[in-house]
């Protein structure tokens, strides 16, 4: 229960000038109007005065001393017993009189404080003295030796939550001398309510160090020579509002689903002398509905003092109470409700007795499912992943006792191996403890409980961090499987369940999960998203059949997450979904021999699926689950598959060619799905553009970055991956930004060796979270440190059936001029080394073939902008990472072993398997390739340093092949793009051509120039593609006319981009240039990605051909199209043109022919126009 | 029936009404063709080169270069067997030709490396006018002369080496007609030397005897920039003969010699700097003198012996298709004459 702010009605009535309702006006400031009663002081955390300010009181001292980073901390408190408690409290301010100007403002927040203190009676000074009292930094409360009982703070000058409660109530800031305000009615509200026991307030810094302001800041206090300084706070309150009380909180775990709930109102009464209970009003309101209600927020559900109100969901409510009195004097108080529908019978976890009786129908009607299920319970011997699971379900299916008794065996096996509190093992002895438990006897139930207790009550492990990993949703996942196989038989499962439920799901997981909720794809690529989510989603599962929460619907993450699950593969894996290897993109750590894997993402998406029957994705996604995974596929999946997979599930062929993750920056593009739902085609083109921000400890450094599939691994991410992200090659490579294609600018005095635990060489790339941590575990931390994080934003992105086009901007993700680690570190060499990293990339679709693909193209325009010439020319560098070494047009100059230099190479080829990648460089003119790679040579090279993959940096090659990493290099070679000059702003246009090895021959890309754009022509089947790009440096619209000069000779379809969404041009071409004239009424209109789009034709052709002397005369052909009309002129001086004849064109042109006469004659034809 | 459409313009046609234009149409013009006639003394030395373009082959864009390989948007399977040249039209480089060595369904080999060449430049190849093209034998009796035998010469043509050193050098080979096909003196009598190179800018003299003739060709009018690398020598002067490749009398102004960096500017009329010599075509005998040296000097051209007040810009013109002597000051530093017609 709690009482929140009055209503506005109350203000109204007050402003009416009703008598009844006026509103009184207090103002509580020490020594004034005889008011004593309130106190102050500031409790230091600094040692270095004499005596030292933490033992120091300074209750009477005339100034109260805020200093940041909670140096100094003053502490108030004012007596309002003066104020009736039932009244509404319409305004409060408290004001404290600053003084001493500053340039910079100091922001200052108000907590409330939750311990008693003693203002004391020093005027700073130490407690040392008979008699002598008060707060200090060490102490709320301290008395010299035993005249009183020391209380002390939960740190030194206060701790959250053990002290004052972590919500900031007000801000404020202190900058010039003079009054500063917060606003405190919400804070007054509930001390005059009772809500809170009054124990004052507390002021602390929030700006920080900040650069020319000065540290502190002083305030006048109660002490003040001059009393009109001194604290005040002015309180606006109406006495004559009634006290709504809605009743304590409720909870029921075992809630009956239809059965209606009673909240008790009716201790609601008027202010004294007001109305009588039976004269109030009462309306009850839904404030908060449970996940998946059709309550809606605001519905009224009664109007009696006493609500039965008949939740249609269970989970958590909160119902606000408004009662009103004759005067139309309001007040209101909340109420939470907690229903949960928590089974007794078992099994409860995943499985209800109802759900076995349907599963046991589906079996005795030949599920091949089933029958797989059933074969591997026979043949396996329970001890590998899933097996006792198997076993377990068996049982419960088939009834007979072996399969019970051996997955016992099993869970009980497990209890005796189990020397740590693992994380995972509880939920495989949890679910066989539930699933079996008819078959477990007395004696071994004990076994599995003291089991369950004991690890209920050891205290946390060090890898039960929170945050996106993986550890704390495996955690997570035994909390609640242990909580639910215990209920009823432990008095810790309760305890579990809330812990699991309200500690670490609502409190910590929704936060985080919000914030990536857009698009529903994880940080942390591909495997990393299988090993951390399979847990988080059967652990919600869990909960929402033995409890009826929805919890799949606390964050709008789940819902998305289809879109992410179809499009996250490559293409042609659809029919490998619940094989042992289904291959993907190494995007974040991830082996990729990882086999088994893969079937997590099944089952998720089979569980996820069946949450969510009614989003298209979710559909299409089903279309490609349809096959039955093999035989030979781990037994993980078995019981997943048969509970979750359900062939009446809706199902469309697959659609989607793109995906926007906005929540982690992420772009999914495949050209088609030729092959429907079981995607069995390899040669669809996918591509992968990654630019977010930074979250989790898996995810790479890697913004800007793309991946490209056609046939064959294109481009990739390379490096492989040691299984736990430690080694030399991981740290120091495979993790970092030069494993990447994108963009790396080496500063040699950078230090990034906070990338990952004991990296040591600096790639040049994007900088380390530092001073954030690498795994952040809440969403506080995130948003505190968010400057930390911040990395890339992806500003545009639109998808058409004729193209994806997105701009990434990833200049966050360096140390830039934006933000720079030198600013707010030690890490003084981490200075600003670029200004911009801005990508534009364009997916150019097949027109023809939007599904299979042959005449794909990508553009990639890279704006890259340098803080330091220093750190141009070949410290510039943006990289095309291959699968295999490629081929570089152009003059080559050897530079070592593993590295060539191709000064202005224009072209570049790489193959894999079936595919093949026209590379061409076409922007800048002055631009230097190199080729970097080759096993034993520069395969990961880090600017001077081979980081190959090892464990450690001395031992020797041959690689390791020890189970961890993979045993086949992935990726040893790579170009390197640069500029050739040493110029601050850079911009590259690279075209690249994905094609399979028997497609037909590439059509090159040529460059265009023009003003106010650059861009390429590319021929394709019957049409000139032209695309430009704005050529200033950043990217920004070009102003006035813009020109490109390009001599049509094929009908040409122009895309602009760049340009100011909305604007209007007029366009027109003459000769070989295009000209764009904006235009208010200009019939090309720039679409909401900044692009623009023409279509037209060439100026009609008309060309003399075959000029020569025959028998005297001149004798010449005109052609052009067939039936126009045309002049021929004649000229003697090639100034003035006379009409010599006049003709339509035929079939074979038109013929003309006159005899010589003079010195010369000069013959050209024309259209003729009407 | 048309005797001949090279296989761009093929293409051109092809796409024509594939789409329908958006934009009102443009008035389309054609590029020009025509003939000239050049008239030689009997008894003379006339200076004379091409002053038309044969029909350009094909015209193609540039994907890229490696040295003098160049990378091309599409190119003919077949040059016809006759040597060609690359003239760049557009880009930095526009106007300059380059001779054509070798090439491939998708490269052209050069002779020498075209530095700055940038992606997407638009390059023209055009077969070369040859002794046999511009003097075909079947204009035998008007264009020239045939020759008894190499002992007893009508009609020569001289030839000149641009990279020969100094001033007025020596033809470095001369040819005559016999027997039906041009001969080089020196060489056998039935080897044929019609298939001689004539590069753009290239000067012959037309040495007659008995006969005057008139020289009448067809082609193609230059719309383009026409460059020529015109350099001088450390410690010489240095003779260019060269003939603009263009069918009217150009004006000393209009042709951009000085515009366009070609051609040094004089300190004084007694310390020129680069000169241009012209000669009169209806000059008789051997190795006539230029009839006039014209230099430049404060913003004007003039004409060495006549008064520094009179500005020669626009009343003396470079003949069309009539050979002139560009004598480089020594020392002078290398320039491109670009003339833009």
């Amino acid at each position: 229960m709690k009482a929140t702010a009055p209503l506005s009605l109350s203000l109204l009535l007050l402003l009416s000038g009703l008598a009844s309702a006026a509103p009184v006006e207090a103002v509580f400031q020490y020594g004034s109007n005889g008011y004593h009663t309130s106190a102050d002081t500031y409790v230091s955390k600094s040692t270095w005065g004499t005596p030292s300010q933490i033992t120091c009181n300074y209750g009477q001292a005339p100034t109260l001393y805020l200093s940041r980073n909670g140096g100094d901390n003053l502490l108030l408190r004012f007596d309002l017993s003066a104020i009736p408690a039932h009244s509404v409290i319409l305004s409060a301010k408290l004001e404290l009189y600053h003084v001493g100007d500053t340039a910079l403002p100091r922001v200052v927040d108000l907590f409330r404080v939750t311990k008693p203190w003693l203002e004391g009676n020093r005027p700073g000074q130490p407690i040392s003295a008979p008699g002598h009292q008060g707060a200090t930094g060490n102490h709320a409360a301290d008395y010299f030796e035993n005249e009183g009982e020391k209380v002390p703070w939960g740190a030194v000058a206060m701790a959250p939550n053990a002290d004052f409660n972590p919500t900031v109530e007000a801000q404020a800031a202190a900058g010039p001398t003079g009054w500063v305000e917060w606003d405190v009615q919400r804070l007054v509200a509930q001390w005059v309510r009772g809500e809170h026991p009054n124990h004052g307030l507390t002021l602390r810094d929030h700006t920080g160090y900040q650069n020319n302001n000065p540290d502190w800041r002083t305030f006048h206090s109660n002490q003040a020579a001059n009393s009109a300084f001194r604290p005040r706070l002015t309180i606006v309150y109406n006495p004559h509002a009634p006290m709504a009380r809605a009743g304590d909180d409720r909870e029921q775990t075992g809630w009956a689903p239809g059965s209606p709930v009673e909240i008790d109102g009716s201790t609601s009464a008027d202010f004294p002398g007001g109305d009588a209970p039976s004269a109030l009003q009462y309306q009850w309101r839904v404030k908060k509905a449970a996940f998946g209600s059709d309550f809606t927020v605001g519905q009224t559900v009664g109007t009696e003092p006493l609500l039965s109100f008949t939740p249609d969901v269970a989970g958590d409510w909160e119902f606000e109470l408004v009662v009103t009195n004759s005067l139309g004097e309001s007040a209101h108080d909340e109420v939470a409700l907690r229903v949960w529908n928590l089974i007794s019978t078992r099994p409860r976890i995943y499985l209800t007795p109802e759900k076995v009786a349907e599963l046991q129908a589906r079996a005795a009607s030949g599920d091949p499912r089933w029958a797989q299920l059933l074969n591997h319970a026979r043949n396996s011997n329970g001890y590998h992943n899933g097996e006792a699971k198997s076993k377990a379900l068996a049982w419960l299916i088939t009834g007979e006792p072996q399969f019970a008794e051996q997955a016992i065996e099993r869970a009980l096996a497990l209890i005796a191996e189990t020397t740590n509190r693992s994380s995972t093992r509880p939920v495989e002895v949890a679910l066989i403890y539930d699933w079996c438990h008819a078959a477990i006897t007395p004696e071994q139930r004990a076994t599995f409980l003291a089991f369950f207790e004991a690890w209920m009550q050891a205290p946390p492990e060090y890898n039960d961090l929170s945050g996106w990993g993986n550890y704390w949703p495996r955690w997570s996942q035994s909390w609640v499987l242990v909580g639910l196989a215990t209920h009823g038989e432990s008095p810790l499962a309760l305890s579990a369940l809330r812990r699991y439920r309200d500690e670490r799901w609502m409190k910590i997981d929704v936060p985080l999960h919000d914030q990536i909720a857009d698009g529903g794809n994880w940080p942390e690529g591909t495997v990393y998203d299988w090993v951390a989510n399979y847990p988080k989603v059967m652990s919600i599962e869990a909960w929402r059949v033995a409890t009826g929460e929805n919890l799949f619907l606390s964050t709008d993450w789940f819902r998305q997450r289809f879109g992410t699950w179809l499009m996250q593969v490559w293409p042609g894996q659809g029919n490998y979904y619940g094989r042992p290897y289904r291959l993907y993109p190494s995007i974040g750590d991830a082996e990729r021999n990882r086999h088994s894997i893969n079937n997590y993402g099944r089952a998720t998406a089979l569980v996820l699926g069946k949450a969510f029957p009614n989003e298209p994705l979710a559909r299409q996604l089903q279309s490609t689950m349809a096959a039955l995974p093999p035989n030979n596929a781990t037994g993980l999946l078995m019981a997943e598959e048969f509970i979750y997979f359900d062939a009446a599930h809706p199902s469309t062929p697959p659609t989607l060619r793109s995906h926007f993750a906005r929540g982690t920056g992420t772009v999914f593009m495949r050209s088609g799905w030729p092959t429907g739902g079981s995607d069995h085609d390899r040669n669809v083109t996918h591509a992968i553009f990654q630019c977010g921000d930074f979250f989790s400890y898996h995810q790479h450094y890697d913004q800007n970055s793309f991946t490209l599939f056609k046939g064959g691994d294109l481009l990739i991410d390379s490096g492989v991956y040691s299984g736990e992200g430690t080694s030399y090659h991981d740290r120091n490579y495979y993790v970092r930004t030069i494993a990447h294609n994108t963009l790396v600018v080496y500063n040699p005095a950078e230090d990034l060796r906070a990338s990952r635990s004991m990296a040591n060489l600096n790639d040049g790339g994007q900088r380390s979270p530092t001073p954030g941590n690498r795994s952040p575990a809440t969403i506080e931390h995130y948003r505190d440190f968010y400057r930390s994080y911040e990395r890339g934003k992806i500003r545009e992105y639109r998808d058409t059936p004729e193209y994806t086009y997105l701009v990434g901007d990833a200049t966050l993700a360096y140390n830039s001029t934006l933000y720079n680690q030198a600013q707010d570190t030690t890490l003084s060499g981490n200075v600003a080394k670029i200004t911009r990293y801005v990508r534009e990339f364009l997916y150019l679709r097949d027109p023809a073939q939007p599904g299979a693909s042959v005449d794909e193209k990508v553009i990639v325009v890279d704006r890259v902008g340098l803080a330091q010439a220093a750190f141009s020319g070949s410290n510039t560098k943006l990289l095309f990472h291959t699968l295999h070494e490629p081929s570089v047009s152009g003059a080559m100059q050897a530079i070592s072993p593993g590295e060539t230099l191709h000064p202005h190479a224009a072209h570049a080829m790489a193959q894999a398997d079936n595919g093949e990648l026209v590379f061409q460089f076409l922007h800048p003119a002055q631009r230097n390739v190199r080729k970097v790679g080759g096993a034993g040579q520069k395969s990961a090279w880090v600017f001077g340093t081979n980081a190959d993959y090892h464990w450690f940096e001395e031992e020797p090659l041959p690689r390791p092949t020890n189970g961890e990493f993979d045993p086949v290099p992935y990726g040893e070679w790579r170009l390197e793009l640069e500029p050739a000059d040493n110029g601050l702003d850079h911009v590259f246009i690279t075209v690249l051509h994905p094609r399979l090895k028997t497609d037909p021959e590439v059509q090159l890309a040529h460059r265009i120039e023009g003003e106010g754009v650059i861009g390429v022509r590319i021929p394709r089947a019957g049409v000139d593609e032209v695309v430009c790009f704005s050529s200033q440096p950043d990217g920004s619209a070009p102003q006035g006319e813009i020109t490109l000069h390009h001599q049509a000779e094929r009908p040409v379809r122009l895309r602009v981009f760049n340009l100011e969404k909305g604007a209007r041009y007029e366009l027109s071409q003459s000769g070989s240039s295009l000209t764009l004239t904006p235009s208010p009424t200009g019939a090309a209109v720039v679409g909401e990605d900044g692009s623009l789009l023409e279509t037209f034709a060439p100026p009609e052709m008309l060309e003399i051909i075959a000029p020569r002397l025959e028998q005297g005369e001149m004798v010449f052909h005109v052609v052009g199209t067939a039936g126009s009309s045309v002049v021929i002129e004649r000229s003697t001086d090639l100034h003035t043109w006379e009409p010599a004849a006049e003709g339509t064109l035929g079939s074979e042109g038109y013929e003309y022919r006159e005899p010589l006469e003079g010195d010369r004659a000069f013959y050209r034809a024309r259209i003729q126009t009407p | 029936m048309i005797p001949t459409m090279h296989t761009r313009f093929l293409t051109l046609l092809c796409c024509t009404g594939l789409f329908t234009p958006l934009l009102p149409g443009v008035a389309q013009t054609s590029t020009s063709c025509g003939w000239v006639r050049q008239n030689a003394a009997a008894q003379g030395d006339t200076r004379i080169g091409p002053a038309l373009e044969r029909e350009p082959l094909w015209e193609t864009r540039l994907t890229g270069h490696d040295a003098n390989t160049l990378y091309c948007e599409s190119l003919p399977g077949d040059f016809g067997a006759q040597p060609c040249y690359a003239r760049i039209l557009t880009g930095e480089l526009a106007g300059r030709v380059y001779a054509i060595t070798g090439h491939t369904a998708e490269t052209l080999q050069l002779a020498s490396t075209p530095h700055g060449l940038e992606p997407g430049a638009a390059i023209a190849i055009t077969p070369y006018w040859t002794l046999g093209t511009l003097y075909p034998p079947e204009a035998v009796g008007v264009a020239f002369a045939a020759s008894a035998s190499s002992l007893v010469r009508q009609t020569e043509l001289l030839m000149y080496d641009p990279a020969a050193v100094g001033t007025n050098p020596a033809p470095v080979a001369t040819y005559y007609f016999h027997n039906g096909a041009w001969r080089k003196l020196g060489a056998s009598a039935t080897t044929s030397f019609n298939d001689t190179p004539l590069p753009p800018g290239t000067t012959l003299v037309q040495r007659n005897k008995a006969l005057a003739t008139a020289l009448i060709y067809c082609g193609t009018v230059a719309e383009g920039p026409q460059a020529m690398l015109v350099a001088g020598r450390a410690g010489t002067r240095q003779d260019y003969p060269l003939t603009l490749p263009y069918p009217v009398p150009v004006t000393l102004r209009e042709s951009g010699l000085v515009e366009s960096g070609g051609f040094t500017p004089s300190a004084s009329s007694l310390v020129r700097g680069d000169e241009l010599l012209l000669f009169d075509p209806s000059q008789t005998g051997p190795n006539p003198a230029p009839t006039a040296t014209y230099y430049y000097l404060n913003g004007g051209w003039r004409r060495l012996g006549a008064s520094l007040a009179t500005d020669f810009s626009d009343t003396t013109t470079l003949p069309a298709g009539g050979g002139f002597i560009l004598r480089k000051a020594a020392s002078a530093p290398a320039h491109v004459w670009t003339f833009l017609p």
